[in-house]
């Protein structure tokens, strides 16, 4: 099956952040990672995310991958 | 003495002086191409001067048959054709203008492309296409143009209506080898460029 471009892939830390009562900045200190790259996360814009980014965001927010992220069906 | 790892590393950089030679090798080169194949024939034609043309017949070599060694009775030799018809004279332009044109294209495309390297910006959009389009012109626009020469002279020596002589059609297949090698990085650079744009949007 061929990569399509761009990516189907949501990112819904603005609704698990929101939960927590957490902020961008928060967690970026928390985890290690830049507010901005977190910010690209966040809307959607990032290619590839390395697993220990992912590792350490689940484990801030208490979360699962897939409670992280989540593929949108393809558009007709 | 012994170079440094660095220093070494060094003279394969491509840095400000390499893009500024460049510039100059490609500048001169289009320059000497126009020169060669526009400039010059239309001097000889403004002058009434004959058209320049590469031509296979037979061939004397008295001095040889004296000294008894054998050769070929048949060779290219360069001629002069003397009092060419104006419709001749632009057929035998036309070859020469779109060599020219592809030159100076491939220049600038070689010449831009160096010039984003040395820039910090190899891996892009622009040197992948550049890199194609130079392919492209090297790899059929050399054979094509090596055909409409070899025409545009058929033609010339044909005007002479001497049946005993022929044309040449030099197409350089070796062309087509530089051309793909060019297409090849091409898609090197292809790579890169999807590799950085990658790399841009890793978290």
């Amino acid at each position: 099956m061929p990569v399509d471009e761009p990516h189907r892939v949501h990112c819904h830390l603005d609704e698990l952040l929101e939960a927590r009562g957490m902020t961008l900045a928060a967690l970026a200190e928390a985890v290690g990672v830049t507010v901005v790259n977190l910010s690209v996360l966040k809307n959607d814009r990032a290619r590839a995310v390395r697993f220990s980014t992912l590792t350490a965001v689940c484990d801030v927010l208490d979360c699962q991958v897939g409670d992280l992220l989540s593929v949108s069906p393809p558009q007709a | 003495m012994v170079r440094s790892r660095a220093a070494v590393r060094s003279l394969w950089e491509l840095d400000r002086s390499d893009r500024v030679a460049a510039a100059v090798i490609l500048t001169v080169t289009t320059v000497m191409t126009a020169a060669t194949q526009v400039i010059v024939p239309l001097w000889r034609w403004v002058t009434g001067r004959g058209i320049v043309v590469d031509y296979v017949g037979p061939v004397d070599a008295p001095r040889l048959d004296v000294a008894g060694v054998a050769h070929d009775a048949e060779g290219t030799v360069r001629a002069v054709v003397p009092g060419p018809s104006a419709s001749l004279w632009l057929l035998d332009l036309a070859p020469g203008v779109l060599v020219t044109v592809f030159v100076a294209v491939g220049c600038w495309m070689l010449w831009r492309t160096t010039a984003d390297i040395v820039g910090g910006e190899a891996f892009g959009t622009r040197t992948v296409v550049r890199l194609r389009v130079l392919g492209v012109l090297v790899a059929l626009g050399v054979p094509v143009l090596g055909v409409l020469r070899g025409v545009a002279d058929l033609q010339v020596v044909a005007s002479l209506d001497l049946p005993e002589l022929t044309g040449v059609i030099d197409v350089r297949w070796e062309a087509l080898v530089a051309g793909f090698l060019v297409l090849v990085v091409a898609e090197a650079f292809r790579a890169g460029t999807r590799m950085r744009e990658d790399l841009e949007g890793l978290v």
